[in-house]
């Protein structure tokens, strides 16, 4: 009895110390218009790091497991990482039964939509209010970048845009987060590790918010009616690395010998 | 000298962008095919497809061009990944030819994927096998 009253107290003491270290999160930084800065604070340095999953799935409460890569650990959950139409989810299986070696991001193709948030090498936003645009600067893929206008220009019409990696992207903020709009993708990329495919109807809708200096909520809407029998919607989480810089990577470097694109 | 130099430079990266604009991941039917059939390895007839998955069917248009075919029907079993495309075309005197092929394609991954089988126009019939360039 005496073990259990204990215990009792050493759980509560735990718990409300836990309290107080979540309480105590460092409030997401702001600039002086009020709006959450989704880069370093002030005056300091770092970048967005690790994300929390390996792969984007739909978000429907049910835990589909995965390796690093993206790969299921039973193939059979396939059906429940996206509402595929036939096509799609032959072509998911495919990939996934040959280990996705023919993943194009091997042949250090850039990394397009969702997955460019899930690279080893991180990434970071440089908002330029001033110019009406946010650029999003990545640390895998040869340091690739991609423009999100925010200026209020209304998103491009697919068939307006030529084609390519990362779409043409428009944003606006709604309260604390910021809804990204893009469509003009091409087809030569995987939009996610474990090789979801797509067309070239895709649309994506993004939406950052960063509840805390340490952590960047990613929720994405995949709207592709050519490859999907509906939209869907998956994110993640990712952490920031504070005070440090992201380091020079280029892919190139560490290819897979054979370019074959 | 130099000018021949500039111009087989320029042919050079101008066929780089080509291959590598024409790499693409979505649908394995989307994108132009190059190939032939016939009836004999010696009697074949040039083919070129351009497919597109448009989000309920796949299009296709045999030998793009002034004489070209629009595909009445193309038919894809993704659990074999089997094709059938058929066509209604006319012959060199301008008689009515139906056009049946029936295929597998192979090496999926690849972006220089294949399809080969059994092509029928009218009262002919061969092998063919066209690859995705």
């Amino acid at each position: 009895m005496k073990q259990a009253a204990l215990l009792a107290v050493i759980l509560g003491v735990w718990g409300t110390s836990m309290t107080a270290v979540v309480g105590r999160a460092t409030p997401a930084p702001r600039w002086p218009n009020g709006h959450v800065r989704l880069g370093p604070p002030q005056g300091k340095t770092g970048y967005w790091g690790a994300a929390s999953a390996a792969g984007l799935v739909e978000r429907t409460g049910v835990k589909i497991a995965m390796n690093a890569d993206g790969l299921l650990v039973n193939l059979s959950d396939a059906d429940r990482v996206a509402p595929f139409k036939p096509w799609a989810k032959a072509v998911y299986e495919h990939r996934q039964r040959s280990l996705l070696q023919h993943d194009p991001l091997l042949r250090c193709l850039p990394p397009g939509g969702p997955r460019q948030f899930q690279s080893l090498h991180g990434f970071q936003f440089i908002e330029q209010p001033e110019l009406g645009r946010l650029l999003v600067l990545l640390g895998g893929g040869n340091r690739n970048w991609r423009v999100i206008d925010t200026d209020g220009r209304p998103l491009a019409q697919a068939a307006e845009v030529v084609n390519g990696y990362y779409g043409t992207s428009v944003g606006r903020w709604q309260g604390d987060t910021l809804v990204v709009e893009s469509v003009g993708f091409n087809e030569k990329f995987w939009f996610t590790s474990g090789g979801l495919p797509h067309t070239e109807a895709l649309h994506l809708t993004e939406r950052f918010s960063r509840p805390d200096l340490n952590t960047l909520e990613y929720d994405v809407t995949v709207d592709d009616p050519r490859t999907y029998t509906r939209p869907w919607t998956g994110g993640w989480t990712v952490l920031w690395v504070p005070d440090k810089d992201m380091q020079e990577y280029f892919c190139e470097e560490h290819a897979v010998p054979r370019f074959n694109r | 000298m130099r000018g021949r130099a500039v111009r087989v430079c320029c042919l050079w990266a101008c066929l780089g962008v080509v291959a590598a604009a024409l790499a693409q991941e979505g649908h394995p039917l989307t994108g132009t095919w190059f190939g032939d059939w016939g009836p004999t390895a010696t009697e074949r007839h040039r083919l070129t497809l351009v497919m597109k998955w448009d989000g309920d069917k796949v299009t296709c248009v045999i030998n793009p061009g002034p004489d070209s075919i629009t595909a009445a029907n193309v038919v894809v079993d993704v659990s074999k990944w089997t094709v059938r495309i058929e066509a209604d075309a006319k012959d060199a005197a301008g008689a009515p030819v139906h056009v049946a092929a029936e295929g597998r394609l192979e090496d999926l991954s690849s972006n220089h994927r294949t399809i080969t089988g059994t092509w029928r126009q009218g009262a002919n019939t061969g092998a063919f096998k066209i690859t995705r360039d």
